[in-house]
């Protein structure tokens, strides 16, 4: 206690020095706050989007079927799916599942033909899984409850190459699961965007019913899964692996590899940002410490010849850094909270991701255990920033330094 | 107090046969190094005994400070040896004299070296920091010391709020607030006017009285002489008796 009365003491009296060196904490914690709780924010906003726009939080093939998505032959039949319904049902955490057949094929309007990737859905649940499932630029949306109707969706992209209008007949060709070449003809209902233009240019999705057709099959390609909670991820996964080890179980990390390329650029990147805000302020407070520390020399010769050690000499500056660390990183935080909250109310929305073409909102996540990470760091910093000079100083000989002036 | 030179040992009282507390043999200061070797101490023989009360007197450069520092251990000789009750003291052995300035010894600075951040009683507790004893305890302590030295009123002040003469007292509290055998004063009055020159050496005389502290004193204020019963005059490095 006489230790940290000691210091707060020379804290206050090293007022305008003290304010400096805490002003740079807070700074630094403000920046550091504010761009890893906007990194965190992107993450998930990533990860929901990527889960909310079609992969869901598990999907569930048969062996090989993730690796050969589009050869029905590769699907699960009947019997198989319903066995992973009864699991899923039993399931904790499982929200809903719904089947998926992808096919690669052609779609022809009058001369014009090009390659599409076309996905059987059952548009109810696609539509509780993402709210902006298939969002319609043209034209109208699939049918929620009409499986049997002969439609289909299109990629914008693609409509503009097909030159379709709303309601034009579309024929599509298909592989069947026994390799003969079928055809069906859907009235094309409306245009979509997937958000990725690649996507846009070759993306068809017909009911679950048609793509049955098409293929001649009752298997599906998958069954994806949808969660309570993303965070809930690990623990279904796991629990699904163990009930059906013979069939091919992924997360949507593991089939979105988009999404880890993002997380890793954006970690790097920000990783170096956080890193130079560390080295900035561990060198400003330095600074700003030496220069206290180079003003008290006389006093650390008379601390030191009324019997103070040089290791308490070292430890009385480095605590005198550690309050100023500790102050600033509690104002700093406190700043970059009421920050992200601005910032969060005030509805900026940010350009598109690499890749993606619709804009996103601005969050900073305010996560306690990252400010608590970052308080750790500035009081670390204003310990260390206060040691290295204090280091030198308290090995100055006694008597040099009471000839200080 | 003894020196080399007879005389000086003629000059001191009241000490009779008590072990020395200090005894300095040869002691040799050499600063720099080859053409640029300036020697401040020249072979030092000096015994000090308990409750001496000595000036250590002599021009500027004469050695007064450098002697003082080796005294309190706050520098190491280049030559020569010390024995504090008759303990060597090893130049190297830093753990054995950094524990022998916190216990036996008290310091009297001649800008005070008051830590402006802390008030009177703070600085004088400041002292107290490595005795074992409740925050109650080391409060009483200093109160009491600053009492002795006429302070009580001025226990809260901080350095820049009190005059030089009172700063002074405030470093001679913390100088004797942990008993010390031996206090060392480095010109101490001579910030001071005549009158607290004259108040704070009479002060020192009481407290030697009233504690048994040996006290050795530089300065080189001859009006202040006739007050200390034993003068060490210091010339060019050497005891001029």
């Amino acid at each position: 206690m006489k230790w940290l009365l000691y210091a707060w003491r020379n804290v206050v009296r090293n007022g305008r020095r003290s304010l400096m060196a805490g002003g740079v904490v807070a700074i630094g914690a403000v920046a550091l706050a504010t761009t890893l709780g906007f990194m965190l924010a992107t993450f998930f906003g990533l990860g929901e989007s990527t889960i909310r726009a079609d992969v869901g939080h598990i999907q569930i093939a048969a062996p090989g079927g993730f690796e050969n998505d589009t050869d029905i032959g590769h699907g699960l039949d009947g019997a198989t799916q319903e066995r992973v319904f009864q699991v899923l049902g039993r399931t904790e955490g499982v929200r809903f599942a719904m089947r998926r057949i992808l096919f690669d094929g052609l779609a022809a309007k009058g001369n014009t033909t090009v390659a599409v990737v076309g996905r059987g859905v059952e548009a109810m649940q696609e539509q509780r899984l993402s709210t902006v499932f298939a969002p319609v630029t043209a034209g109208t949306a699939l049918g929620l409850k009409e499986e049997d109707r002969f439609e289909a969706l299109i990629g914008k992209l693609m409509a503009s190459k097909l030159g379709w209008r709303p309601d034009d007949l579309l024929t599509l060709v298909g592989t069947t699961a026994s390799g003969s070449i079928n055809a069906v003809d859907v009235v094309g209902t409306g245009a979509y965007s997937t958000g990725v233009p690649d996507k846009d240019a070759r993306a068809v999705m017909v009911p679950l019913s048609v793509a049955k057709s098409l293929l001649d099959t009752d298997k599906v390609s998958r069954i994806v899964v949808v969660l309570q909670d993303t965070a809930m991820t690990d623990t279904v996964l796991a629990q699904l692996k163990q009930a059906l080890p013979e069939l091919d179980i992924r997360d949507w990390k593991a089939l979105d590899p988009y999404y880890q390329q993002v997380v890793t650029l954006y970690r790097n990147i920000f990783s170096i940002l956080c890193a130079i805000i560390v080295v900035v302020v561990l060198l400003s407070i330095s600074n700003t410490m030496m220069m206290t520390v180079f003003e008290r020399i006389k006093e650390i010769g008379t601390t030191r010849a009324i019997g103070f050690s040089a290791g308490e000499i070292r430890a009385s500056f480095a605590l005198e850094g550690t309050i100023i660390g500790i102050l600033g990183a509690l104002i700093g935080l406190a700043l970059a909270a009421a920050l992200a909250v601005v910032i969060n109310l005030s509805g900026i929305q940010m350009p598109p991701a690499p890749g993606r073409t619709a804009p996103y909102p601005l969050v900073i996540f305010i996560e306690p255990a990252v400010y608590l990470g970052i308080a750790a760091a500035m009081v670390v910093c204003g310990l260390l920033g206060a040691l290295v000079p204090a280091h030198g100083a308290s090995r100055m000989p006694i008597v040099e330094a009471l000839g200080h002036e | 107090m003894s020196v080399s030179r007879p005389s000086m040992l003629a000059a001191r009282p009241n000490v009779a046969a008590a072990s020395p507390l200090m005894v300095l043999m040869g002691i040799v200061k050499r600063y720099g190094e080859g053409d640029a070797t300036v020697q401040a101490l020249r072979g030092v023989d000096l015994t000090i005994h308990p409750r001496d009360f000595c000036a250590l007197t002599g021009p500027s450069g004469s050695g007064k400070s450098t002697l003082l520092q080796i005294i309190g251990l706050l520098d190491t000789p280049s030559e020569g040896s010390l024995r504090f009750e008759g303990q060597v003291i090893d130049a190297q052995d830093e753990a054995t004299r950094l524990h022998l300035r916190r216990e036996s010894f008290g310091f009297v600075f001649q800008s005070y070296n008051l830590v402006p951040a802390l008030s009177a009683v703070e600085n004088v507790e400041l002292a107290l920091f490595h005795h074992p004893m409740s925050a109650k305890e080391r409060l009483r302590r200093a109160e009491e010391a600053l009492a002795m030295v006429g302070l009580a009123e001025r226990l809260h002040h901080r350095p820049q709020q009190m005059s030089g003469g009172q700063q002074q007292r405030v470093a001679v509290a913390r100088a004797l607030v942990r008993r010390p055998k031996l206090v060392l004063a480095d010109e101490p009055t001579a910030n001071l006017d005549a009158d607290n020159a004259l108040k704070l050496i009479e002060l020192m005389l009481e407290l030697r009285e009233k504690t048994g502290t040996t006290f050795i004193v530089s300065t080189h204020d001859h009006r202040l002489m006739p007050h200390f019963p034993t003068i060490i005059p210091l010339e060019d490095g050497r005891i001029n008796g």
